[in-house]
């Protein structure tokens, strides 16, 4: 590339022409490069939905399950714990969430959660705190019994995960319920 | 990597850099601005296309690491594990496995060229002495990558190499069993083999630098310039007389130009020049 020549030369072209074909070959390399860090075929398959029988879980029961590496809390809950899930001003939540939209219709005494606090990743402990609910050790946020964050620092209330029910005692976690919601 | 660098620095930030770090310098002295013979031919590209073959040896290394397990029990089984599970993994180990092998077809080239050229002479011996070291390292990166997926050729390509050392007199069943870290190739073997696999390629960079710096300080070998412009622009190279020319070769085999594939090749080949440039 000449500066004294002020029209576009052969070899701008080639210069180019040549950058164009190293940019796209270079990206091209890059694809799997970077996506042979997604998950891979094996951890795929491994993360496919799992069945939970409902029916030994007691009322007031806790359980955990593991789905995908996660922990997943499995609550038969109480009369009184759904009671006091429904009594509670939304407005007064940090974020609000109506306790029906937190469970299956008609399984109001069935609650699954992702059982990771939404602060900062660590599992709350089952039946503690000052809400009835979930407590996290690690830097003190409170759940209720619906899995709600009510005090403490944790943004957000405790996720859901995708499932549905098979039967009355028996759900699958990894797979939504088109029919509900 | 010889010599004050001609790079002007153009913004203000590499200005400051330039006086601190003048790591944009070294490189462009060394790789922009580097003065070669106008007529070197395609042979010479093997050297950068062995930096090359290097650098994607290492990059899809350090990536197989990530899905290998270096361990007798379950290496193999990892192996199967990047080909069918992992994304693109068959693509990165057959880079890796493949890239190897067009990696030791590449410095056969290199080293033919060197020989015929003369490349080695002097004052580039050291610089050929540094490119068998390369070589020696290659061959033993590539035998302890090869032992790595632990099939049936892995395991017994250990056992019957390692047991080279056992002809050393005296001292040969020692030094084996020291190599293996045990009674026969095992587990320690292994991951032995695999440490040192990750480990070499890194001195095979670092022995690449000196290489480079070597060819550097000697500038590259040249042919005569018997029926063209001057071929060295650095002056403190002397321009080399002529030596035997195509057409003097096809004047002593006594045939027609092009006549046959043997006159052809020699014909599209250089001449030699043996001779090295003298400061």
């Amino acid at each position: 590339m000449t500066s004294t020549s002020a029209e576009p030369t052969r070899r701008d072209f080639l210069y180019i022409a040549t950058g164009t074909v190293a940019a796209v070959g270079g990206a091209a390399t890059l694809v799997p490069l970077i996506a042979q860090m997604n998950p891979d075929a094996s951890t795929i398959a491994a993360g496919a939905p799992v069945e939970v029988d409902l029916a030994p879980i007691a009322e007031g029961q806790v359980i955990k399950v593991f789905w995908r590496g996660k922990p997943i809390f499995i609550s038969h809950r109480t009369k009184k714990e759904i009671e006091e899930a429904r009594n509670v001003q939304l407005n007064s939540l940090p974020d609000p969430e109506a306790d029906k939209d937190r469970v299956k219709a008609g399984k109001d005494q069935w609650l699954v959660l992702i059982g990771i606090c939404t602060h900062l990743g660590c599992i709350p402990l089952a039946h503690q705190g000052n809400y009835d609910g979930w407590f996290c050790p690690c830097h003190g946020s409170q759940y209720d019994t619906s899995g709600r964050i009510r005090q403490g620092p944790a943004p957000k209330n405790l996720f859901l995960p995708p499932y549905k029910f098979l039967s009355d005692t028996r759900i699958r976690i990894g797979e939504e319920d088109t029919a509900h919601v | 990597m010889s010599g004050h660098s001609t790079y002007q620095p153009q913004n203000a930030f590499m200005k400051w850099m330039e006086r601190r770090l003048p790591i944009a310098g070294l490189i462009h002295s060394s790789f922009v601005a580097y003065p070669t013979p106008r007529n070197l031919n395609y042979w010479w590209t093997f050297g950068g296309i062995l930096s090359f073959l290097l650098g994607a040896q290492i990059v899809t290394g350090i990536i197989l690491v990530m899905h290998y397990t270096p361990h007798a029990d379950m290496a193999f089984n990892s192996v199967e594990h990047i080909m069918r599970d992992v994304n693109y993994g068959w693509l990165l180990r057959y880079l890796h496995s493949n890239g190897a092998a067009m990696f030791f077809v590449a410095v056969y080239v290199h080293i033919a060229r060197g020989m015929y050229y003369g490349s080695y002479k002097e004052p580039r011996e050291v610089l050929w002495i540094l490119g068998v070291i390369l070589y020696l390292l290659m061959m033993a990166t590539g035998f302890l990558g090869y032992t790595l997926p632990w099939g049936q050729m892995s395991f017994w390509g250990a056992t019957v190499i390692t047991n080279f050392f056992s002809a050393i007199p005296l001292v040969g069943e020692s030094v084996v069993s020291w190599l293996w870290g045990g009674y026969s190739v095992g587990n320690p073997t292994l991951q032995r083999f695999f440490s040192l696999h990750y480990l070499l390629p890194f001195v095979i960079a670092g022995v690449v630098v000196l290489h480079i710096w070597a060819l550097h300080v000697s500038g590259r070998t040249i042919r005569p310039a018997s029926s063209r412009s001057p071929t060295r622009t650095r002056s403190r190279s002397r321009p080399t007389p002529p030596s035997r020319t195509a057409s003097s070769w096809r004047a002593s085999a006594s045939c027609t130009p092009g006549s046959c594939s043997t006159c052809r090749t020699i014909s599209a080949m250089p001449t030699t020049t043996s001779r090295p440039i003298r400061r």
